[in-house]
């Protein structure tokens, strides 16, 4: 949580600034309109990935050319990283690491090259870029060289997934004024809130910051397995049970009759 | 066409789930063995995780052994006094079996247990079948005299304490063989999500000594029970029993079976018990393969709970 709020605290923090430098050279303020095509999403159990259209406007009278960035982030969730190792002839689970905050999904969106929009420091308090995500482990790891294995070994498997992704020609932006993007969901993503933040850059300076929330609900029968499966987990089993012998059962009549 | 179990968290093509189970139905049907031992290996290949494999076919097995219970039942061939024994051991196999399994989850080896485990009992089960048929092609071949041991009416368990009458089977014998072997037909049902049905009834006809006709009513009797309790135990400590994916694979097994019952009488014993061994032989050596072989990747993430 107190992680959380830093970035909180870094968003005002850059916004005021941003703000404060802006009026400074033009008086008027730089204004990001953004919206998206479907804010509420449900997960059905055929759901096979889905693309969301991004777009809004920039209102600026400076000639000068703007940057969009959009980043996507999911909810953190624990995740346990584990190295095999090679034991008695076999490939066997060796150590592993627990993570608290790595997010389920993060993508990210840019007109161009990330490094050519914005320097190291401000992506970094950002969370711009999938490099520039800092994940908090538990426990200390043994050495520098692990702790980026470790590391690199999340984005690696995230985006085996298409849950982690970084798409630097996925912002397209027209006459300086209008922008959009394609935002990807992939089949494996969880249900809960999506955070979108839109920054509007312009000579290597976040101008303005956008806000918008995409909603993911999972839906249908699957839905229904799951939860009582994880809540009520010992009715789960006995619901198995019975429905097992129940089919059996009837297996057993309907052959006697063939 | 694709389906996401809600439970494995993976997306299953339908009819590879059905093929399989129809697959494995069929072969219980043609060879007269129940199908946990090869369903599971079966899943895992396919990418479903071991610890849902194991939990989700201990849940098919409820619905096939009813079936056989049920059928063995109207010919008055189970022997419920021995069966309720058998159980009893089977309980206390299923509460140390699970909390082995979950010591091994939360240290992470879980998944390299139970692949350890089918190796030994694959590789076990496999080689016994096979040689055994061969054995028996071979000797007809050739017609050759199988020699049998000459069997013996009184053998070491006569000699232990607590014997009680099992009238059905027509024997006076301690209970304490029996809860042993429902003990370790209980860890492997648990571990491995097998009915262990190819352990209890050789056990049941070498060592208890009991009548061949109500040997597999009994065993039944017995599984129906132990692995509708190792259904929950996983299900209450692990989570991990896929009703959609259990459904699916009891439906194609049932038809299976009824396949294989029928192609099953057009083929010799012998011929048929070489070729279980075979196909046993086989999938334990892919199991074997796969824990030796070199990972694409060393590293795993797994989500926690």
């Amino acid at each position: 949580m107190i992680k959380l709020d830093m970035f909180r605290y870094y968003y005002k923090l850059t916004l005021i600034l941003g703000l404060l430098f802006s009026m400074a050279t033009e008086v008027h303020s730089d204004e990001l309109i953004s919206d998206i095509s479907d804010k509420n999403i449900s997960i059905e159990s055929q759901f096979n990935g889905k693309e969301l259209l991004l777009y809004g406007s920039i209102e600026t009278q400076g000639k000068i050319q703007s940057d969009i960035v959009i980043t996507v982030i999911g909810a953190d969730h624990p995740l346990s990283v584990r190295k095999k190792d090679r034991k008695y002839a076999m490939w066997i689970n060796d150590y592993s690491y627990n993570y608290s905050n790595v997010p389920f999904y993060y993508s990210v969106y840019s007109n161009r090259p990330l490094e050519n929009i914005l320097d190291a420091k401000q992506m970094k308090e950002n969370r711009i870029g999938v490099n520039n995500l800092s994940f908090i482990n538990r426990s200390e790891l043994r050495s520098e060289d692990e702790k980026l294995d470790f590391f690199e070994a999340i984005l690696r498997h995230k985006k085996a997934d298409r849950l982690f992704s970084e798409d630097t020609n996925g912002v397209t932006i027209k006459n300086n004024k209008l922008y959009k993007s394609n935002i990807y969901l992939p089949p494996g993503i969880k249900e809960g809130r999506l955070k979108v933040n839109i920054f509007l850059i312009r000579d290597g300076n976040i101008i303005n910051i956008d806000y918008l929330n995409i909603y993911l609900n999972k839906r249908g029968a699957g839905k229904i397995v799951y939860d009582i499966a994880h809540k009520k987990p010992l009715i789960y089993g006995i619901i198995s049970v019975l429905f097992a012998l129940l089919l059996g059962w009837s297996m057993a009549v309907i052959v006697r009759y063939i | 066409m694709y389906i996401y179990l809600p439970i494995a968290e993976v997306s299953v093509n339908i009819f590879i789930i059905f093929g399989m189970g129809g697959l494995v139905g069929f072969l219980s049907g043609m060879f007269g063995v129940g199908g946990g031992f090869l369903m599971t290996p079966f899943l895992i290949f396919y990418g479903i995780p071991p610890m849902v494999a194991v939990a989700t076919e201990a849940n098919q097995i409820v619905a096939s052994s009813i079936s056989g219970t049920i059928a063995h039942w109207r010919k008055s061939a189970v022997d419920m006094k021995m069966g309720s024994v058998l159980l009893f051991g089977g309980i206390i196999g299923s509460f140390i079996g699970i909390e082995l399994f979950v010591y091994l989850r939360e240290v992470g080896q879980i998944d390299t247990f139970i692949s350890i485990s089918y190796v030994i009992l694959l590789g076990s089960i496999g080689s016994l079948t096979l040689v055994e048929g061969l054995y028996s092609l071979i000797a007809k071949k050739y017609n050759l005299k199988i020699f049998k041991k000459k069997k013996v009416d009184r053998n070491w368990i006569y000699l232990l304490p607590f014997r009680v009458k099992f009238r059905k089977s027509g024997l006076y014998v301690s209970v304490i063989p029996p809860i042993l072997i429902g003990m370790v037909v209980g860890i492997l049902a648990t571990i491995m999500g097998v009915g262990g049905g190819f352990i209890m009834v050789p056990a049941m006809i070498y060592i208890l000594r009991m009548p061949t006709n109500v040997v597999i009513g009994t065993s039944l009797y017995q599984i129906v029970f132990v692995t509708s309790l190792v259904t929950i135990l996983h299900s209450y400590e692990n989570q991990t029993v896929d009703m959609v994916l259990a459904i699916m694979l009891m439906i194609g097994g049932v038809i299976g079976v009824q396949i294989g019952v029928y192609f099953g009488h057009k083929l010799r014993g012998e011929q048929l018990r070489s070729l279980l061994g075979l196909i046993v032989l086989l999938v334990c050596f892919k199991m074997a393969y796969d824990l030796a072989l070199r990972p694409e990747d060393i590293f795993s993430t797994v989500n926690i709970r």
